[in-house]
C-alpha cells in the first residue's frame, strides 16, 4: 500500500472518527476541556514553584514551560490521531482484531485510527498557545537552522511518543489479561520528559535516552534551542530516533501478531 | 445491624482477595505511580540543591513530606479510580442495582479492602525508597504518630468520596478517562501532592484551604514532618470531618439524580 493511499485513508478515518465523537457533544467538549484543565495545573505548579526559587540548574521557568508545552502538544497529537493504540488490549482480547486482519488495509493503520481522543484537541490547542507564549518569554537565539528544524523536531517528537505507546500496547499479545497496566506505566514514564534530564540520577538519564528515548521529545530539542550544553548536537538525531522507534514498534507489533490466535468471535 | 456490617465486611474481604488475584497489575500500577512521583522528587532535589530552607521547609522535611505524598497519591487509585466508571460503562451497574446493598457503602467497603492490600504494597515501596534516599528523620513523638494515623484515615475517606463522586459523573458522559484526569489534576494540585500548599501565594492558598483536597496530602504530610501546629491540626480535622459529611450526602444526591438518568444497554 503506497504512502499516498495510506495518508488518504488515514485522513478519512480521522474524519469519520470526528463525526462519531461529535454524536456525543457533551462528552466531546468535556474531554476537550479536561485535557486543557490538566495542563493548567502543571503550569500553575511551575509558576508557584518558580516564585519561590531561582532557576534550577540554569533553567528558567519559561524554558521549562516550553518543554512542558512541547509535551502537551505532542501528547495532544497522539491522543487525537492515534488514540486507537489504547484499544489494542480490547481488540486482541475480544477478537475484534480478526475483522481488521481480513481487510486489505494495514492493521496498524486500522488500529491507530480505531478511536479518537477529543482531549487531544484541547491538549494541542493549549500546548500550542503555551508554546508560543514560552517562546516569547524565554530567550532563543534564532538562527535559520533553528527555525527550519523546529517543525521537524515537533513532528519527530510526536512520532516517538506514538511509536512508544504503540509498542507498549502491543504487549497485549503477550500479557493476555483484561487489565494490563504495563502500557500505562510506559506512558507514565513520559513524566521524566517534563524536566531537564540532568536533574535525574545517571541511571534514569541513560534509561530515558537509550532505552525509552523520552529525552528526545522535549529535553534534547530544548537544549538545542536554548544552547544549554554541548548535547544540543544530539538534537540532529531526533528524526532518526523517531524512525528507529517506529521501526521497533512495527517489529514488536508483527512479532506479537504472529502469536495471535483469535478467541473466536 | 450485625448482618448489615457482615455484608460490607464480606465486600472488603473480597476486594482484598481480588487485589491478591491481580497482584501483577496492582504492582505495575504502583510502580507507575512511583515513576511519575520520581520525576517530581528529582525536581525537588535539584530545587533544594541551591537553597537550604524554602517556604519554611528544609530538604529533610521535604523528603518526609514527599514520602507521605507518594503514599496518599497511590491510595484509592488504580482499580478504585475506575470501578464506578467500569460498571456503568459495561452495564454491570444493573446487577449492582438489584443487589440488596447500598451501592455507596458497598463501594466504600470494597475501596477499604483494596486500600488495605494496596497500602501494604505502597508502604513497602515507600520504605525501600526512604532507605535508598537515606531519609532518617521520621517523627519520634507518639502523639504525632497518633495524629498522623488519624489524618491518614480521614485522607482515605475524603479521597474515596472524591473519586466516587467523579466516578458518578460517568452517568452523564460516555468516556471515563476525561473524568479521571480532571479528578487527578485537581487532587494532585490542591491536595499539595506535588507542591505543599504553604508555597501557594495568598489568594491561591485561600482557595485551597476551603477545598476538601487539602485533607488528602497536606494535612497528613505536614503533621508527619511536624510543621502543623496543634491547634491547626484539630482545626484541620474538624474541616476534614465536615467535608466528609458534606461529600457523603452530596454523593447521595448525585446518585439520586443519576438514577433518573441511567440507561443500561442490555446486560
Amino acid at each position: 500500500m503506497g504512502l499516498r493511499r495510506t495518508l488518504f485513508l488515514f485522513s478519512r478515518f480521522l474524519a469519520q472518527n470526528i463525526k462519531i465523537k461529535l454524536e456525543y457533544k457533551a462528552d466531546f467538549f468535556l474531554m476537550l476541556i479536561a485535557g486543557s484543565a490538566m495542563q493548567l495545573t502543571g503550569l500553575l505548579f511551575l509558576s508557584v514553584l518558580f516564585s519561590k526559587i531561582p532557576p534550577i540548574q540554569g533553567w528558567t521557568m519559561w524554558e521549562i514551560v516550553l518543554m512542558l508545552a512541547a509535551i502537551f502538544f505532542t501528547e495532544g497529537v497522539v491522543s487525537f490521531a492515534f488514540e486507537g493504540t489504547w484499544r489494542m488490549m480490547r481488540l486482541v482480547n475480544m477478537g475484534d482484531l480478526d475483522r481488521m486482519l481480513l481487510r486489505p488495509v494495514s492493521p496498524i493503520l486500522q488500529i491507530v485510527t480505531y478511536d479518537l481522543g477529543p482531549h487531544g484537541i484541547g491538549n494541542m490547542l493549549t500546548g500550542a498557545i503555551l508554546f508560543g507564549v514560552a517562546l516569547g518569554q524565554a530567550h532563543v537565539n534564532w538562527t535559520l537552522d533553528r527555525i527550519l528544524f523546529m517543525p521537524v523536531l515537533i513532528v519527530s517528537a510526536a512520532a516517538i511518543r506514538a511509536a512508544i505507546s504503540f509498542a507498549a500496547n502491543s504487549s497485549a499479545f503477550w500479557l493476555v489479561s483484561f487489565y494490563n497496566a504495563f502500557p500505562l506505566m510506559v506512558y507514565q514514564m513520559a513524566d521524566f520528559a517534563k524536566y531537564p534530564s540532568t536533574l535525574y540520577s545517571q541511571s534514569i538519564q541513560v534509561f530515558i535516552t537509550v532505552i525509552l528515548p523520552y529525552a528526545f521529545i522535549a529535553y534534547i530539542p530544548a537544549v538545542y534551542l536554548f544552547d544549554k550544553s554541548p548535547w544540543g548536537v544530539l538534537a540532529w538525531l531526533v528524526p532518526l530516533v523517531a524512525l528507529w522507534c517506529m521501526f521497533v514498534a512495527r517489529s514488536v507489533f508483527y512479532r506479537g501478531l504472529r502469536r495471535y490466535d483469535s478467541p473466536g468471535n | 445491624m450485625r448482618l448489615k456490617l457482615k455484608k460490607y465486611l464480606r465486600h472488603a474481604l473480597c476486594a482484598i482477595q481480588e487485589t491478591m488475584a491481580y497482584r501483577v497489575s496492582y504492582f505495575v500500577n504502583i510502580i507507575s505511580q512511583f515513576v511519575s512521583y520520581l520525576a517530581i522528587y528529582f525536581l525537588w532535589k535539584a530545587v533544594y540543591a541551591s537553597g537550604t530552607v524554602i517556604g519554611g521547609l528544609d530538604w529533610s522535611d521535604m523528603q518526609g513530606y514527599l514520602l507521605i505524598s507518594l503514599f496518599t497519591s497511590a491510595l484509592v487509585s488504580g482499580s478504585s479510580e475506575t470501578r464506578v466508571q467500569r460498571s456503568i460503562w459495561s452495564g454491570n451497574i444493573a446487577v449492582e442495582l438489584v443487589r440488596p446493598v447500598d451501592y455507596q457503602q458497598a463501594n466504600f467497603a470494597i475501596t477499604v479492602g483494596n486500600g488495605l492490600a494496596e497500602g501494604v504494597l505502597v508502604a513497602v515501596v515507600g520504605l525501600v525508597f526512604a532507605g535508598l534516599i537515606g531519609y532518617s528523620t521520621p517523627p519520634t513523638d507518639p502523639l504525632t504518630w497518633l495524629y498522623f494515623a488519624l489524618a491518614m484515615v480521614l485522607a482515605f475517606i475524603i479521597k474515596f468520596l472524591i473519586v466516587y463522586i467523579f466516578g458518578l459523573f460517568t452517568f452523564w458522559t460516555t468516556g471515563a478517562m476525561g473524568v479521571a484526569w480532571v479528578r487527578k489534576g485537581l487532587t494532585d494540585f490542591f491536595s499539595g501532592a506535588i507542591i505543599p500548599l504553604s508555597f501557594f501565594p495568598g489568594w491561591l492558598l485561600n482557595i485551597a484551604n476551603v477545598l476538601p483536597f487539602r485533607g488528602i496530602t497536606f494535612v497528613p504530610g505536614t503533621i508527619f514532618i511536624g510543621k502543623l501546629p496543634q491547634d491547626q491540626i484539630l482545626l484541620s480535622f474538624g474541616l476534614d470531618i465536615l467535608w466528609i459529611v458534606v461529600l457523603w450526602y452530596l454523593a447521595r444526591l448525585i446518585w439520586h439524580f443519576a438514577m433518573r438518568k441511567v440507561t443500561i444497554h442490555g446486560g
